[in-house]
């Protein structure tokens, strides 16, 4: 039993822990299996389609391995019941934890059909509050490849909610093997401080 | 015999119950933050234990004892003023632990006790520490016990020679 929680939500999304328990790996391989959408969708992202369900289900392993070893929290995201598409699959997200820097890294990404209602936000909510008030982190930090003007929007307006700042590009900072190059990223932060000030000052809810 | 058996997962005495410290029993959450207050007391001279510096260090110092008793090589069980609880979850409850580790080749095992900074004249101490020597004498059936205290630890050093004068020791 690691510190991370199994399962959580927020208003209209649900989170479970990513495991072999909790996924048939066929079902998840359909979202991460090669086609025009996750062409699209890992246009921005450090990962590629994965080619067979072997690749996916060794996606599962690392993802319970790191969990075992405290380096991560990864989740399935679903929408609540009354959400269009409710108890699919709509995409999966990470708290990666670096304890040595008190700091927690987010990670998303979502299936196209569940672009555009403001997820992100909701989702950065929750993992902010696990990592700021259940596992007393000090530093949230989150990045978007250059270009990736979509994600820029959806981080921008909650880091702005929640007090954090942009704090620059970092040059080479992600390998794309695949693809031959490195590519360049933009760095954003919240603070403990930050968030409860910003919690406090406007008491906001932390959906979107 | 299974480790199981050997060392008892839940103990009560008078006023407390022992929860030996395993992944069952605690929310990792309420053990770092038992042990942060101990870091902002006085409590630190009792016995040498520091904050945790992250949750994830709570989780691998609970996995450790987990080993450890599983490796019969001593039990580590906190001390709280509930009945025996399946989990504990709330830091406030948790006013120590007791410490037991075992040399079984010496017949020797060595007690360490800590109490809360403010729980300390409530008699939890002498409570958690008869309880580890009956476990080592009358259980374990081990020749003799051991207490030590760091060097100007005046507390600590008090305690022992409370206990070890009760219970006719040297």
């Amino acid at each position: 039993m690691t510190p991370f929680p199994d399962e959580f939500v927020s208003d209209r999304l649900r989170y479970e822990r990513l495991c072999h328990d909790a996924v048939d790996v066929f079902a998840l391989h359909e979202v991460y299996s090669p086609d025009e959408e996750t062409e699209d969708i890992t246009t921005y992202m450090p990962w590629d389609p994965r080619q067979t369900v072997v690749e996916t289900a060794e996606f599962v392993d690392w993802c319970e391995a790191g969990r075992e070893a405290g380096e991560h929290a990864p989740y399935l995201v679903r929408p609540r019941e009354g959400e269009d598409g409710a108890g699919e699959i709509a995409g999966v997200t990470r708290l990666e934890c670096d304890w040595e820097r008190r700091t927690a890294m987010l990670e998303l990404w979502l299936r196209k059909r569940f672009w555009g209602r403001g997820y992100s936000g909701e989702r950065a909510g929750a993992l902010i509050e696990i990592a700021f008030e259940h596992l007393d982190l000090e530093l949230v930090s989150v990045n978007h490849q250059d270009g990736n003007d979509l994600s820029k929007r959806a981080i921008e307006k909650y880091v702005d909610r929640f007090g954090g700042q942009y704090d620059g590009l970092l040059r080479n900072w992600g390998p794309r093997p695949a693809e031959g190059r490195v590519v360049d990223a933009h760095r954003y932060t919240i603070t403990r401080e930050q968030y409860r000030k910003a919690i406090d000052d406007s008491s906001i809810d932390r959906g979107p | 015999m299974s480790a199981e058996a050997l060392l008892p997962r839940t103990l009560s005495t008078e006023q407390l119950a022992l929860r030996r410290l395993d992944s069952d029993a605690v929310d990792v959450r309420a053990l770092y933050d038992y042990r942060s207050a101990f870091a902002d007391s006085d409590a630190l001279d009792w016995v040498a234990e520091s904050a945790f510096e992250t949750v994830w260090e709570a989780h691998e110092f609970v996995l450790d004892a987990e080993d450890r008793w599983r490796e019969r090589e001593g039990v580590r069980y906190l001390l709280t003023t509930d009945p025996p609880l399946d989990e504990v979850t709330d830091a406030e409850t948790v006013v120590g632990t007791v410490d037991l580790s075992c040399e079984w080749d010496r017949r020797t095992a060595s007690v360490r006790v800590t109490i809360r900074d403010g729980e300390r004249r409530s008699g939890f101490a002498t409570e958690a520490a008869e309880h580890a020597l009956s476990l080592a004498f009358d259980r374990f059936d081990l020749d003799a016990v051991t207490l030590d205290h760091a060097v100007g630890n005046d507390p600590a050093r008090a305690f022992a020679e409370h206990l070890v004068e009760a219970f006719g020791g040297q």
